[in-house]
């Protein structure tokens, strides 16, 4: 089967070299449902960091 | 050895989504070329996340993006002429290259002002006062040395002048001990390195403790009382990758901290369960956010005070 999101990238090429992001993973990146639970998630984490910061 | 990296990330990667949003991507090709000795240095020696049962380099990540939206690179480069239609490098291994180009968009060397102070005798202290990169100079230990010897306690805490007492700097004000970025040169002796980042949250967190160190002193405190170090505190970082209620993404990050400390945290010099990274939606939403957020703490609107720096 085709990898159809590797379709850009130039074999030898410094992109070759690293990893790319499944149609999946990408589709996870604008769901709007899986979103707004990370965006829950992040805000969490922001938080924890600022906390941990103050002195 | 501009400060921070993030402004030229979010504008190549606004580019990038602008062109594709207006059909014309396939027209464009677009390229970054930074003074990073590694893509996804940041100015802060890169960073290390959990992913997928691996903790891996920020540069794995960096790469992928840049990979993902078709982006090219050119990292290792001094930028030292630019002419119409033309920008001349130099590479860390010495190598001259010329890039040629419709449009740029160039962020300028970093540096203080270049003041000058004098005392109530006139005489001239700004060496005293300054580093010789303009900065001004803090407590922090400007004598550290060779990268072997940098350490996180080398970072300012107090971010008062050792000299005179009611002098502070905060931000991009003060003048850190050394970069934070293991230094670079070319063997032509060109120094290729990027610059600590402390825009953003680190200098409004210095900000605020200076202030309260100030209000302290003024009530007879005899030294500052609140301290920031950069080195013991963390911030979290939101970098748009193009903007879109539904089809924008941001790189919403956090490190702690800033600066590593490879003592407290052997091997990567951060907190790895707080050193975090992700690309979506969510990110551009805290952006969008953040936004109003900052713009009503600016103006001291009700509550103001419960948003963080």
């Amino acid at each position: 089967m085709a990898a159809k999101h590797m379709e850009h990238i130039e074999p030898y090429s410094p992109q070759s070299g690293t990893m790319i992001p499944t149609n999946f993973r990408k589709f996870l990146r604008t769901c709007v449902i899986w979103q707004f639970f990370r965006f829950i998630a992040i805000n969490i984490k922001m938080t924890i960091l600022i906390l941990k910061s103050h002195h | 050895m501009c400060t921070c990296q993030g402004a030229a990330f979010e504008y190549i990667f606004n580019i990038e989504h602008e062109a594709k949003k207006a059909g014309v991507r396939d027209n464009v090709d677009i390229k970054w070329i930074s003074n990073e000795s590694f893509l996804g240095d940041f100015g802060m020696g890169g960073m290390h996340l959990n992913v997928g049962g691996y903790t891996a380099s920020s540069k794995i990540f960096a790469e992928s993006l840049y990979s993902e939206r078709k982006l090219s690179w050119i990292i290792g480069a001094h930028v030292n002429k630019v002419e119409a239609g033309k920008a001349h490098y130099e590479l860390l291994d010495g190598t001259m290259g010329v890039e040629e180009f419709d449009f740029a968009m160039l962020i300028p060397p970093f540096a203080g002002v270049g003041l000058k102070a004098y005392n109530k005798s006139a005489e001239d202290i700004t060496e005293t006062l300054f580093a010789p990169n303009g900065f001004l100079k803090v407590d922090a230990n400007y004598a550290a040395g060779a990268y072997e010897n940098w350490k996180a306690s080398d970072w300012p805490r107090t971010l008062q002048n050792p000299t005179y007492g009611n002098i502070f700097a905060v931000g991009i004000a003060f003048a850190p001990p050394h970069p934070i970025s293991k230094p670079m040169s070319s063997p032509n002796g060109t120094m290729i390195t990027p610059t600590p980042p402390r825009t953003g949250m680190p200098s409004a967190m210095m900000g605020k403790a200076v202030a309260r160190s100030i209000v302290d002193m003024i009530n007879g405190a005899t030294k500052p009382t609140h301290t920031a170090c950069m080195a013991e505190m963390g911030a979290a970082c939101v970098a748009s990758a193009g903007k879109g209620l539904f089809s924008g993404t941001a790189a919403a990050m956090t490190v702690y901290p800033v600066v590593p400390d490879f003592e407290k945290y052997p091997g990567i010099g951060r907190d790895i369960k707080m050193t975090t990274g992700e690309i979506g939606l969510a990110g551009h939403w805290i952006k969008h956010f953040l936004h109003f957020a900052f713009i009503w703490k600016a103006k001291l609107k009700p509550f103001w005070t419960i948003i963080p720096e």
